[in-house]
């Protein structure tokens, strides 16, 4: 208990130092709270995005090299109505860890408007499924800025109309028709969806402008178009799909499932892959996006802690100094080396700690300041801004906490170390104190 | 024997000289003396007294303390000796300005863990009597006087009941008055614990009333 | 000096009436003749290891044509008019015919307007590029330039024999001008055209020029001249 009286009391001694050091501990703490408040905002909003609004699912039930050669060769690498129905049965048997599914087509095509017509990329989802992503609450909760409130207004109406289409505005300025679609009448918002079927022939289908969507990504707005997997699949020519998603009821069993799904497409001897959504090759968006979030974050955490131990190691090193003397007439008087180690580390400790709690305390409101703001911002790369949301997490925040801890103990050891190996005499000689 | 010096050989550098502070000297003090170690300014008495305190260690020789060879010891063991054995009272008394009087005589007990806080509290209380400061238990050091303070210094020195003291010009920073009262004070606890006391000291009131004076010059006894 | 020029510029010209007149004359052994024509279709196309066959009726007349896929029985009923240098597909199940274009992959190696009449001299500008001798017959090497961007391919080098004037070997090319499909054809057919008979193209084999595993033939069959009514051609016919 002395060393504990001791330390709080040392803090006391230079209040100006104690204050610079704990304001830049504080104010690293914030740093990294703020920063980790981003990262976990764009961390649960690609992942939402990622699962749900780009349709990967958790996992994705590939043909075998289909994730490649699809594109190419669809009609070699589609999943057949007969490997439908066993994949059906594996989805029953693990139906108490799947919260719903999705069959999926995707693939390229022309869609044309009387004398226009520009490329499109399709994905054909199940209206039923469509409908249940766009009110879900991880899409809700993490990305309500990538989704219309009038398309998940209109969710159903993929339900009462199979021949709808959803596309993008991009896709509607070069069509030249613009959203809401209901302005225009049935004649009008006749457009037709021209494709190679997966027989290799030239096909057309009449499809109708229904609804309009975003992809959150600059680079697909021109060309992302949605539709029903029944519309694709007769555009095609195909009774077949490209992949079958699974969404999970809780995110965190995706590899114990994954593996689950492997064994039993082993034994049904499917040629069929697993994929989760975090795949580099499946989910190369999202792995990419958190690759480069997560090197910029190193880079801001690495400047921050650098700050904090520089800031630490010079305060303590001025302490020391200061405190020669009464290091040497603790050490005369029979204090060992690890006592005084124990002492400002002690004393390092209790001004982190009311860093610690006052630099939270900052971030949490600096954070309910910022989400009150409203602030909007348009990320390099994706299409439309998105609110600048900061969302701070107990656990992630207990973490950091324990990160500059310890990185103020060892700047404490650093700065400590000399002194304890310092000749006693050399101590009680000093001028320092 | 409480204090037995063989052959003790100390250089230090100081740049690029070569200054030899002791010379193989040798020494011994016998329990409950009260000496003092006299010489001219850089005869090597503070590295004698530095080096019986296991505050620093000799280039060659051997100092026993209470029959341990202390040349051989870790750094934690010095520690310990240290904490047991020796008592120091400084020239600048070289209190703990953040702790009370009470908390600056606690102190050397604090890391024992063979004594129960009730123990350490009677030993501070008794340590401080004895140097007539019961009164100011909860005073800060810097509301203190000087002769005040070096009574406080002597309390924590005595309170782990060491058997040797070693005090290095304990009444330089005092007025005559105050310097006599601590002398008086030292003589006293000399009697009444039988501690031996080894003095550097070059205060004629204090080298008077010594039992032993030991000369020192160029390193060796005189 | 002036005399010189005049001679260059008339070699020239008579050098590029000479190159279109070729290409007249090759064109009307690939259907550009009279007042209607008609033939059968057929594509075997053999692409990635796996083979396949598509059937068609061409009915034609001056710069429009109606082909109709007649099997497999999943394509019949589809048809594909052009109308001038525009195209259109149909098939039952649209409210409307659909603007396609002739550069669009039909089947295999055959784009869209590969299977329409072969109208190059109206459409391409042409120049002798050589003279080539293949199995000791001469043939003239024409380079064709695509007069519009919307046409089947932007350039062609296009071999056409000096003795009967026919088209034996095309290339067609991209941007860069590379090859990037190799054509050869074969004239076994025959047609009255003006009360003469003239060769027929019997089969263009067209060859992947990265992949020449993946071939499309297409062979024509019983060419013969019919009257054509106008009203076949007419895309407003075709909706529901």
């Amino acid at each position: 208990m002395w060393s504990w009286v001791l330390a709080y009391r040392n803090l006391g001694r230079n209040k100006r130092r104690s204050l610079a050091t704990g304001l830049a501990i504080g104010a690293g703490f914030v740093g990294l709270l703020l920063i980790s408040a981003y990262l976990y905002r764009a961390q649960l909003a690609l992942q939402a995005s990622t699962v749900y609004l780009n349709n990967k699912g958790h996992l994705a039930l590939f043909k075998k090299d289909s994730l490649f050669e699809f594109t190419y060769r669809p009609s070699r690498y589609v999943i057949t109505l007969e490997e439908q129905n066993k994949i059906r049965q594996i989805i029953k048997d693990l139906d108490g860890d799947i919260e719903f599914t999705g069959r999926y087509l995707t693939g390229t095509g022309l869609i044309n408007y009387k004398n226009k017509s520009t490329p499109f990329i399709a994905t054909a989802v199940e209206p039923d499924v469509y409908k249940r992503i766009l009110n879900h609450t991880e899409v809700n909760t993490w990305t309500p800025d990538w989704v219309f409130p009038e398309a998940v207004a209109e969710a159903g109406r993929f339900l009462e109309n199979p021949m709808l289409v959803s596309i993008t505005e991009s896709m509607g300025t070069l069509l030249g028709k613009e959203p809401p679609f209901t302005r225009y009448n049935e004649d009008e918002r006749t457009i037709q969806l021209i494709g190679k079927s997966f027989f290799g022939d030239l096909n057309a289908i009449d499809s109708e402008l229904g609804l309009r969507h975003t992809t959150g990504m600059a680079l697909a707005e021109d060309t992302s178009l949605l539709l029903s997997l029944s519309q694709l699949q007769s555009l095609y020519a195909t009774d077949g799909i490209q992949y079958w998603a699974i969404f999970l009821k809780d995110a965190s069993s995706i590899k114990r499932i994954q593996k689950e799904f492997q064994e039993r497409i082993k034994e049904q001897n499917l040629n069929i892959d697993v994929f989760p959504y975090y795949d580099e090759e499946w989910g190369a968006y999202y792995v990419g996006s958190i690759s480069f979030l997560f090197v910029i974050a190193c880079f801001f955490v690495v400047l921050i802690c650098g700050a904090v131990v520089l800031s630490v190691v010079n305060t303590t090193t001025l302490g020391i100094y200061e405190r020669y003397k009464e290091i040497g007439t603790l050490r005369a008087t029979g204090f060992p080396p690890r006592a005084i180690y124990s002492l400002f580390w002690k004393e390092n400790l209790i001004l982190s700690l009311i860093a610690l709690a006052a630099g939270y305390i900052s971030a949490e409101w600096i954070a309910n300041v910022v989400n009150a703001a409203n602030i909007k911002f348009q990320p390099p790369g994706t299409q439309g801004d998105i609110r600048f949301v900061l969302i701070t997490k107990a656990q992630i925040t207990f973490a950091l906490g324990l990160i500059v801890l310890v990185i103020n103990f060892i700047s404490t050891i650093v700065a400590v170390r000399r002194t304890t190996k310092a000749n006693i005499v050399n101590l009680l000689s000093a001028s320092g104190g | 024997m409480i204090v037995e010096v063989k052959n003790l050989y100390k250089t230090y550098q100081l740049g690029e000289t070569k200054i030899e502070a002791l010379r193989g000297l040798n020494l011994s003090l016998a329990a409950g003396e009260f000496t003092a170690l006299i010489g001219a300014s850089g005869s090597g008495k503070s590295t004698l007294l530095n080096l019986i305190g296991c505050l620093d260690r000799p280039d060659q020789g051997e100092v026993i303390i209470a029959g341990q060879n202390t040349s051989t010891l870790s750094e934690d063991q010095l520690s310990e000796i240290r904490n047991l054995r020796i008592g120091y009272i400084f020239q600048a008394f070289n209190l703990v300005p953040v702790l009370s009087v009470f908390e600056n005589v606690e102190l050397p007990l604090v890391l024992r863990t063979d004594i129960t806080p009730a123990q350490r509290k009677d030993r501070v209380l008794r340590a401080l009597d004895d140097v007539g400061l019961s009164a100011f238990v909860n005073y800060w050091p810097n509301k203190l006087s000087g002769g005040q303070r070096q009574r406080v210094a002597i309390a924590r020195a005595l309170v782990t009941e060491p058997s040797l003291i070693l005090a290095d010009e304990p009444t330089a920073n005092l007025d005559s008055k105050t310097a006599n009262m601590i002398i008086d004070l030292l003589l006293e606890m000399n009697k009444k614990r039988n501690v031996t006391f080894l003095f550097c000291s070059h205060d004629e009131k204090l080298i008077n009333r010594v039992q032993k004076i030991i000369r020192i010059s160029d390193g060796k006894l005189v | 000096m002036k005399t010189l020029l005049l001679f260059l510029i008339t070699a020239l010209t008579v050098r590029a009436e000479n190159a279109l007149e070729l290409l007249k004359e090759s064109d009307r052994a690939r259907g550009a003749v009279g007042d209607g024509l008609s033939w059968g279709l057929t594509i075997d196309t053999e692409e990635d290891g796996e083979a396949s066959s598509r059937e068609f009726e061409v009915k034609v007349k001056d710069a429009n044509a109606h082909i109709e896929a007649t099997a497999p029985a999943r394509n019949k009923g589809e048809v594909y008019i052009f109308n001038d240098r525009n195209m259109w597909f149909y098939k039952p199940t649209l409210k409307k015919p659909v603007a396609i274009s002739a550069r669009q992959k039909l089947t295999g190696q055959a784009a869209n307007g590969d299977i329409a009449s072969t109208n190059y001299s109206r459409d391409y500008e042409p120049t002798i590029e050589k003279t080539e001798e293949i199995n000791k017959e001469k043939f003239f090497v024409l380079m064709l330039k695509a007069k519009e961007n919307t046409l089947t391919y932007d350039k062609i080098r296009y071999w056409i024999s000096a003795k009967t004037k026919l088209a034996m070997k095309a290339e067609f090319l991209n941007l860069q001008g590379q090859a990037f499909k190799i054509g050869e054809l074969t004239y076994k057919n025959s047609v009255k055209d003006g009360g003469k008979t003239i060769p027929f193209v019997s089969e263009l084999k067209i060859t992947d020029a990265k992949f020449p595993k993946n071939i499309s033939i297409i062979t024509y069959k019983n060419p013969k001249a019919e009257k054509v009514s106008n009203s076949i051609f007419n895309v407003n016919n075709l909706s529901r």
